[in-house]
């Protein structure tokens, strides 16, 4: 069936759970990312396929990435999504200045970002796994989430089932710390790394395993503690031998934030998940009081002019 | 899941009408009464509360499962497919979209326990394989909204008797049995359950002003409350007529005089999908 309805082209990545293709509409001729899920012939489809198909029929936001189709061959599950051109890790390597963009970029990118991410908290979905590879970029400068495949509500897995390791620098540290008490707050976490990364550059936490993310965190916002975040010990993973670092300023280690920005920025990255604010708050921060986007449809013209270049 | 269930696919694609699921049913009715019908519904229901209950299953999971089995049904006739492994799959795939994935073969291993094996004579292969033609009948609509946690929510506000909240949850888990989740939204059916449980409540009396005050407060319309209500107690009167000894001999029936494709609908649904 979608050999017949649709042309598979180039391989362009591997998913979570999945091999992702270009593909093109033999109808219609558009591009269409073909995301190709094997099935297990005992199990049937796997969980998180099926999880991320019902949550992406459910969620239609111009910052989400859309699902077309299901297609069904015998051995083959294939989601039919919206093509986007570029990730954000891919559009940083290649757009920014040793991966840096934009300070006007950079707030376009959050506010749509975080735009998506309101919604899908207002509509109580977690999304769980961001980062810049799961963030799409097209044409036009406009931002999708996509890769719906671990947005579910509990359990974090550490590996998938490819090899590929989910990666560890987007998550939260109470998630580290072994909390499983989390909702929409572990996805402020992720946005708020990703808003650093953005100007930076660079990721600010790549830490290569649990304990490493940990540490990396505590020395860039201070090592925890019950007075710093009132019941830390208490968490599974806390390790009363943690070495103690002092908090450090957020605003030496990333010059390039502007204050409202770092104000922001300090809001998301809190240690208590509580205190983290909201998607929708975060859409008020003084920070965003000069972005003009009045509707998705316009987020092209509102485009700063000297990203044009960064256009494909 | 989606907070919001007037913009959800149970509001926009998968709120019916009588109309619509009484012409899906002639095929079958040609075959058996609608008192059989209504007993081979009431059956496969059962089977879901019982694997449910044996597995410790939520019971939002089952809630999910059988708005599944209904609207298989409200599509498809019972004549034309096998209802035993329909409702096997709804459970299964159910389980991993409320996020409790359990292994397909602790599930059909469940069904052919509680179902016995006479009837049931499937295996994991023909559920892994029918899963996908279910999820396909649904459009790939799987989220499901439920009456449970608003009507827990109002019963707290309202602050009824626990017993009238237990009784509440009952009405709510026999509505499964019926139409009614695919025919309205679940917070009226919250709101109905309250206003029935509000004339059982052993004092009535003391709750009554209260409860009426509320109901004026209310921005519902009554009308259809009272409409669903006596929805409800129909349904109590068919149930309590129900008896399972009869099962076999409705299965039977719906199969009988069709020589023809009688005992390939399995095989007919395999060969549809791979076409």
């Amino acid at each position: 069936m979608s050999e017949t309805r649709y042309l598979k082209l180039e391989k362009l990545g591997e998913g979570t759970y999945a091999t992702v293709f270009k593909g093109q509409n033999l109808l219609t001729n558009d591009i269409v990312a073909l995301k190709e899920i094997h099935l297990d012939s005992e199990e049937g489809a796997p969980s998180t396929a099926i999880r991320e198909i019902s949550l992406m029929k459910e969620l239609r936001h111009a910052n989400i990435v859309r699902l077309y189709d299901v297609i069904h061959t015998e051995k083959i599950l294939t989601l039919v999504f919206e093509f986007v051109d570029l990730d954000l890790k891919k559009y940083m390597d290649s757009h920014g200045v040793n991966g840096a963009l934009e300070p006007s970029l950079c707030k376009h990118f959050m506010f749509q970002l975080l735009r998506g991410i309101a919604y899908c908290h207002e509509n109580r979905v977690l999304h769980r796994d961001l980062k810049p590879q799961n963030l799409l970029i097209n044409k036009n400068g406009e931002l999708k989430i996509g890769d719906f495949g671990l947005a579910r509500a509990y359990g974090i897995p550490v590996n998938t089932f490819s090899n590929e390791v989910v990666t560890l620098w987007y998550r939260a540290p109470d998630v580290l710390l072994g909390s499983r008490n989390y909702t929409t707050n572990i996805d402020i976490w992720s946005v708020g790394c990703i808003m650093a990364e953005m100007y930076s550059g660079k990721p600010l936490f790549p830490g290569k395993t649990n304990e490493d993310q940990l540490i990396r965190i505590f020395k860039l916002l201070g090592t925890p503690n019950d007075m710093t975040w009132p019941y830390v010990s208490k968490l599974p993973e806390f390790n009363n031998n943690f070495p103690y670092y002092p908090e450090q300023d957020l605003a030496l280690k990333l010059p390039m934030i502007d204050p409202l920005g770092i104000d922001l920025l300090k809001k998301m990255l809190q240690y208590q998940p509580k205190l983290r604010i909201s998607a929708r708050d975060a859409l008020n921060h003084p920070y965003f009081q000069d972005i003009t986007l009045a509707n998705p449809g316009l987020v092209r013209n509102n485009m700063p002019q000297q990203n044009q270049q960064y256009h494909m | 899941m989606t907070a919001n269930y007037w913009e959800s696919s149970q509001a926009l694609q998968w709120k019916l009408t009588q109309e619509e699921l009484e012409e899906n049913r002639k095929e079958d009715l040609k075959y058996i009464t609608e008192r059989e019908y209504w007993h081979l519904t009431y059956y496969c229901c059962n089977v879901a509360f019982k694997i449910g209950r044996t597995m410790q299953l939520r019971q939002r999971i089952i809630a999910t499962a059988l708005t599944y089995f209904k609207r298989f049904y409200a599509r498809n006739s019972y004549r034309g497919s096998e209802p035993l492994l329909v409702l096997t799959t709804c459970i299964y795939v159910a389980t991993k979209i409320e996020e409790y994935p359990l292994h397909i073969k602790n599930v059909v291993d469940e069904a052919k326990n509680v179902i016995g094996e006479k009837l049931f004579k499937f295996d994991c292969a023909n559920v892994a394989e029918f899963e996908f033609y279910l999820m396909e009948e649904m459009d790939f609509y799987l989220i499901v909204h439920h009456s449970y946690r608003t009507l827990t929510k109002l019963m707290l506000d309202l602050k009824l008797p626990v017993s009238s909240i237990q009784q509440a949850w009952w009405i709510t888990n026999d509505i499964y049995r019926t139409d009614i989740p695919l025919l309205y939204p679940p917070h009226i059916i919250a709101v109905t359950i309250i206003f029935i449980v509000g004339v059982l409540i052993p004092d009535a009396n003391k709750y009554k002003d209260k409860i009426k005050e509320w109901f004026i407060g209310l921005n519902v319309d009554m009308n259809e409350i009272v409409e669903l209500s006596q929805e409800i107690i129909n349904f109590y009167e068919l149930w309590t007529d129900y008896s399972d000894r009869n099962i076999y001999g409705i299965l039977k029936k719906l199969r009988a005089s069709s020589s023809s494709d009688n005992n390939n609908n399995s095989n007919k649904i395999a060969t549809d999908k791979k076409k």
